[in-house]
């Protein structure tokens, strides 16, 4: 163990109150309600508990919110309301949480992007909570995005990473977004940055070597923004 | 369901790690001291038999951090600042241990239970794996980014030893 970590958590060790306290806790709950629980279970009608059942499996399956990530090629997971994988277009593991998913797909794509599309508010903001501890930037669209982004024939970080270029090149169009990584249309977009003058445009922001925004309407957070 | 001298001896051997766990979560003695409770609490309901004294840790472990993110999860508990966290714990000796202390507690809760349980408990990657119950490359990629926003931290490597496997 290194000595600088054990002399950091040496010190923190458990309190005599706190091993007592714990003891007391187990010596009242010795021949308690543990039995009651099990009488509780008895009696719920059986129907009931086969419809909770029913209902969660149906619940389990449904996909509620869709999470990409996108490298050099995208991976999109259906997510259940459960925060679980339930299916995914590049394969790899089900019913695993989407975190660990997004992990493992981050580990296999270097300078990757998370786009978290659709869902409810309260499921949204969770995922992204977590998901922005990956270390990749995250950013959310909504299904409307995720539309015209497919009709374009890209993923929702491309589209909007193609239409903040397009900004800047009109000449670009989707195909050649299609034909370069996020990493590569980033780079693209910050080298046309640095030759425009100085300025803002009413659909695009510029940081100080970051990518614009894209033109399409989200959540406003800014594109490529690093958590 | 285990005995009183069980949990006893539970307790005696590896409530310092239970507590430190909860340290690391809860920023917060209060809730510490609830979830510590709740561990040995359900040591005693509900732990399994175990294989050796390793699995038997191994599972304390597990249960608390679980313990404390469900606790984490609730609207009602009292929320800290870890300045609050380091003036309840008596301070280590050194004082770069005590950055380091500081630097960990301020981490994303991923990177902290990888980065307490490998360089503190000693665990490898794979038996962090089993006792978060995550993938193992996940692991590695949690002990890398968490060693890197360590040094980001403290300006400098909180050890000379490279992550077992890492890239």
């Amino acid at each position: 163990m290194d000595s600088l970590w054990k002399e950091a958590f040496d010190a923190v060790q458990a309190t005599e109150q706190q091993k007592e306290r714990a003891m007391r806790a187990v010596k009242a709950s010795a021949g308690q309600a543990a039995p009651k629980r099990r009488l509780a279970l008895r009696t719920v009608p059986a129907f009931l508990l086969a419809a909770v059942i029913v209902i969660g499996c149906a619940l389990f399956f449904t996909p509620t919110i869709a999470v990409a990530v996108e490298g050099a090629s995208t991976v999109t997971l259906s997510v259940n309301p459960f925060d679980r994988v339930i299916a995914s277009d590049g394969g790899g593991d089900l019913y695993i949480s989407c975190e660990d998913a997004v992990e493992r797909l981050l580990a296999q794509a270097d300078g990757a992007g998370i786009t978290i599309i659709g869902g409810g508010e309260r499921q949204r903001s969770r995922l992204g909570e977590s998901l922005r501890d990956c270390g990749a930037p995250c950013d959310t669209a909504t299904e409307q995005e995720a539309k015209d982004a497919a009709a374009a024939g890209l993923s929702v970080g491309k589209y909007r990473a193609y239409l903040a270029w397009h900004e800047l090149d009109a000449s670009v169009t989707a195909e050649d977004a299609a034909c370069l990584s996020m990493r590569q249309i980033r780079e693209k977009i910050a080298a046309l940055q640095g030759e425009e003058p100085s300025g803002e445009t009413e659909s695009t922001q510029s940081n100080s070597g970051g990518a614009g925004k894209g033109g399409a309407k989200g959540n406003g957070k800014q594109y490529g923004k690093k958590s | 369901m285990k005995t009183e001298d069980q949990v006893e001896r539970a307790i005696a051997r590896y409530g310092d790690a239970v507590a430190r766990v909860c340290v690391l979560h809860l920023k917060n003695q209060a809730d510490a001291e609830d979830i510590f409770q709740t561990v040995f609490l359900r040591y005693f309901q509900k732990a399994p038999e175990f294989s050796s004294d390793e699995h038997e840790k191994a599972w304390l472990l597990r249960v608390a951090i679980n313990a404390c993110r469900d606790l984490l999860k609730s609207p009602w508990r009292r929320r800290v600042t870890s300045a609050e966290v380091l003036a309840e714990l008596p301070a280590p000796a050194n004082e770069e241990a005590g950055d380091l202390l500081d630097a960990v507690l301020s981490l994303p809760k991923k990177y902290k239970d990888v980065l307490y349980l490998h360089y503190y408990e000693g665990y490898t990657a794979v038996q962090i794996a089993e006792i978060l119950d995550k993938n193992v490359n996940t692991v590695y990629t949690l002990l890398s980014r968490g060693r890197q926003l360590l040094k980001e931290k403290i300006g400098g490597a909180p050890d000379g030893q490279p992550v077992e496997g890492s890239l």
